[in-house]
């Protein structure tokens, strides 16, 4: 991804942020506003249903925050990779980076899905570990399998809420995986079942 | 390397005789290469650490039976370099405690309120206030409490007031000096190595 490309792709995020929040804002107050129109209800009545609603919005404002938090972490984390680090770790794991009240107890079948979608291309069958420019990330944020909750990022954040990160594999790791041969050119593709 | 919020500075020495023999010898744009190699691998190294050990210490949140704060989750670690040197930035609440015990005191109220329930772990009066769950404090006592029935004549503590607190010190908190070192030799030699073949 070239810096061109990260910049686009923050302002996008951006974007999404921004009408997501007028999204989850507008409609709730809606009814409240329309009831004042009609003289149906008072101002203090306005007021203190508006600031439920505001209570209420607080927390899904937080939560898009949050993601978009995490969603410029992992650019900036993937902006910061070198020749020299791609080399040395070829490969990220899908790991816990973060605890969760409720953890998904699905990220198998999401990982299954997002590799049979692509043919295991460069991927781990046994193990959440592919090289870093296998599509199975691309597969993984889209929802492979038909999550609905994916974010559409081929970067953690993989879903909504998720506290899911990558943890970094090495040139070794990734070699006993059989991802990767000796000379550094991958080996698993399609044809590895 | 740096941390802020608040803010410290640590100095990683990863001077061999080797390494500065190659570094004195290289061209300075050769030499920004090899910084930014060394500042790559130095964040990747932290956010490894940091992930690491958020996973492994929420006591305070368990012991309270609340949700951990995911504060070190959302820690903003930052790379920058050029042909003077490297730095990775750390952008975390407390992340200080890495060096030393850090002393916090109230900014622009009369005292810094500390959780002791669940309910406000990770929460500050305002929030519960506009969702709807009204702290007071009695008079003459040091704590904020509130009323889950407000007929009740009980009440549950949920702040400490405190003038001041000192959070211990946790040089856990961040990969100690050995590591960041021998990760950024590790990274600097391979760069020149790369370079070489």
């Amino acid at each position: 991804m070239t810096k061109k490309e990260l910049s686009e792709k923050l302002h996008e995020i951006a974007r999404a942020g921004a009408l997501a929040a007028a999204r989850h804002l507008a409609p709730e107050l809606q009814p409240i506003v329309d009831e004042f129109n009609a003289g149906k209800a008072n101002l203090a009545e306005v007021r203190e249903r508006a600031a439920a609603v505001f209570a209420a919005s607080e927390a899904k404002l937080d939560f898009i925050v949050k993601t978009q938090r995490r969603m410029a972490q992992s650019l900036g984390q993937l902006a910061a990779q070198t020749p020299g680090q791609i080399a040395r770790y070829p490969a990220w794991r899908l790991v816990r980076g973060g605890t969760r009240r409720i953890p998904r107890d699905d990220w198998n079948r999401r990982w299954i899905a997002a590799g049979s979608e692509t043919g295991w291309q460069g991927a781990c069958r046994d193990d959440y570990v592919a090289l870093k420019d296998s599509p199975i990330w691309t597969a993984l944020g889209q929802g492979a399998g038909g999550f609905r909750d994916a974010i559409g990022n081929p970067f953690p954040p993989f879903a909504f809420g998720s506290g899911m990160t990558w943890q970094r594999v090495s040139r070794a790791e990734a070699e006993s995986l059989g991802l990767i041969g000796e000379a550094g050119r991958r080996v698993r593709q399609e044809d590895n079942g | 390397m740096s941390a802020k919020k608040t803010m410290a500075n640590i100095s990683v020495n990863i001077s061999t005789p080797l390494l500065d023999g190659i570094i004195e010898r290289v061209s300075p744009g050769a030499r920004a290469g090899l910084h930014r190699e060394i500042a790559a691998e130095l964040s990747e190294t932290v956010r490894d650490h940091l992930r690491a050990y958020a996973l492994s210490h929420h006591k305070t949140a368990t012991g309270l039976g609340a949700r951990p704060t995911g504060n070190l989750e959302d820690a903003k670690v930052e790379a920058t370099s050029d042909s003077n040197g490297a730095t990775v930035t750390v952008a975390a609440l407390g992340i200080r405690r890495a060096l030393g015990p850090l002393e916090i005191r109230p900014k622009g109220k009369q005292a810094l309120t500390i959780p002791v329930a669940a309910i406000a772990y990770g929460r500050s009066v305002a929030y519960l206030k506009a969702h709807g769950i009204k702290a007071f404090r009695p008079k003459g006592k040091n704590y904020l409490a509130y009323k889950e029935n407000p007929k009740s004549q009980f009440s549950t503590v949920i702040y400490i007031l405190a003038k001041r607190a000192t959070l211990k010190h946790e040089p856990g908190l961040l990969p100690n000096r050995d590591t960041l070192a021998a990760n950024a030799i590790s990274a600097a030699t391979g760069y020149i190595m790369e370079g070489a073949a």
